[in-house]
């Protein structure tokens, strides 16, 4: 392709468009050309962080949990009640750790798994059968507990994410937790 | 294609923008669909990301401004009335944020500064246009395009980084946030592009594709 045959409708012969709005210019093929020159140059100089848009979508998905459900409040141990002042977006770092709210408490206990990720092994009380999913950047795993509440996540990618429960029956509120950092 | 023959209306859907789009995913949004919205964050996100580095803002806060602007998006679906507005709305709070986060840094940066506190690593005062790592332009087209757009105006290099990264029906859109009439956005448009344009034709090592 050449530009001669590209280039015939500059800048002045460009015919105004009711779509292009504005001034209804056109873009000729160089303009197209240097536009996405420069859009692949910017791209490589100043790219756009890696999982930028996936952390947003995970902040989209806490914001839209929150909005209709009950919130978990974590049980503090007692050293951690000395951080505990901005705990809603702070990310604390522990093995073992407790929410509860009026319906429901949920402990989860952290551990490497064999493949690199972690394994979650929880438990829900009162005993019931739940869905339980846990919500990250980048994508959401879901898993149903046994009839005692008691529930494993397998290889779960490290990083923030939360947790969100439910009775299977589809009784009750949805309950998650704050952000916590695994 | 065939072009609606009929005064085409902006919903045709044979014509969708960017923006278009963005607007049909609020309303399934508020009604509980959140997919199309994802689809629209990671469309969008790299738009928001240059319109924020635009501004002068820093890579990290850069991230943070625009997770800020897609919280506000959701926060606000219920009060977008226009839908059509959704780009300009996104586009104009991606520009708002990013002025408050570089005034704030910058005047963080200055207090702590003048303060001279010992104990606090030294900081450096951020740059109002903070130049991206240059070193990875290797290509030597590509250097020399970036050699062309670093020298354009700010203006210039606002518009044309937010050209560069959108849709063209939506250029109405987001030129109406770049604080000029809607009429001479186009014009603006083409002079900066011009101006690139020539800066390229003036080095006898570019040549067209």
């Amino acid at each position: 392709m050449t530009d001669a045959d590209d280039d015939r409708t500059g800048h002045d012969a460009a015919e105004p468009s009711d779509t292009d709005g504005a001034a209804g210019e056109l873009l000729d093929a160089r303009d197209e050309e240097v536009l996405a020159d420069l859009a692949r140059v910017l791209t490589t100089v100043d790219p756009v962080p890696e999982g930028l848009a996936d952390r947003a979508l995970f902040a989209l998905t806490l914001e839209r949990l929150r909005a209709d459900v009950l919130e978990l409040e974590q049980v503090l141990t007692p050293e951690l009640v000395a951080r505990s002042h901005d705990a809603e977006r702070e990310m604390v770092r522990v093995s073992t750790i407790t929410f509860a709210s009026e319906p429901v408490t949920v402990m989860v206990n952290l551990s490497q798994s064999a493949s690199g990720g972690l394994c979650i092994d929880g438990w829900v009380a009162p005993a019931d059968s739940y869905r339980v999913e846990l919500y990250r950047p980048g994508g959401h795993v879901a898993t149903d507990s046994d009839e005692d509440g008691a529930f494993v996540l397998l290889d779960v990618p490290r990083g923030a994410a939360c947790l969100a429960l439910r009775r299977s029956d589809g009784t009750g509120p949805t309950v998650c937790t704050p952000v916590i950092e695994l | 294609m065939n072009r609606a023959p009929e005064g085409s209306t902006d919903g045709d859907v044979t014509r969708m923008t960017l923006g278009d789009r963005a607007a049909l995913a609020l309303e399934a949004y508020r009604m509980g669909l959140t997919d199309p919205l994802a689809d629209v964050v990671r469309e969008l996100t790299p738009l928001l990301w240059n319109v924020v580095r635009s501004q002068g803002v820093d890579r990290d806060t850069a991230d943070d401004v625009v997770q800020g602007v897609w919280l506000a998006f959701v926060r606000s679906a219920e009060t977008i009335r226009d839908p059509h507005a959704v780009l300009k709305w996104l586009v104009v709070s991606a520009r708002r944020a990013a002025w408050q986060a570089s005034g704030k840094g910058r005047d963080e940066a200055r207090r702590t500064a003048a303060l001279g506190d010992d104990d606090e690593p030294a900081r450096q005062v951020p740059d109002a246009d903070p130049q991206p790592d240059e070193a990875v332009v290797v290509a030597e087209r590509d250097r020399l395009l970036w050699d062309a757009f670093s020298g354009l105006p700010e203006r210039c290099r606002q518009i044309l980084r937010f050209v560069a990264f959108a849709d063209r029906p939506d250029y109405k859109a987001i030129a109406e946030v770049t604080g000029m009439g809607v009429t001479s956005v186009g014009v603006t448009r083409g002079r900066c592009l011009a101006k690139l344009r020539s800066a390229l034709d003036a080095d006898e090592r570019w040549g067209w594709s």
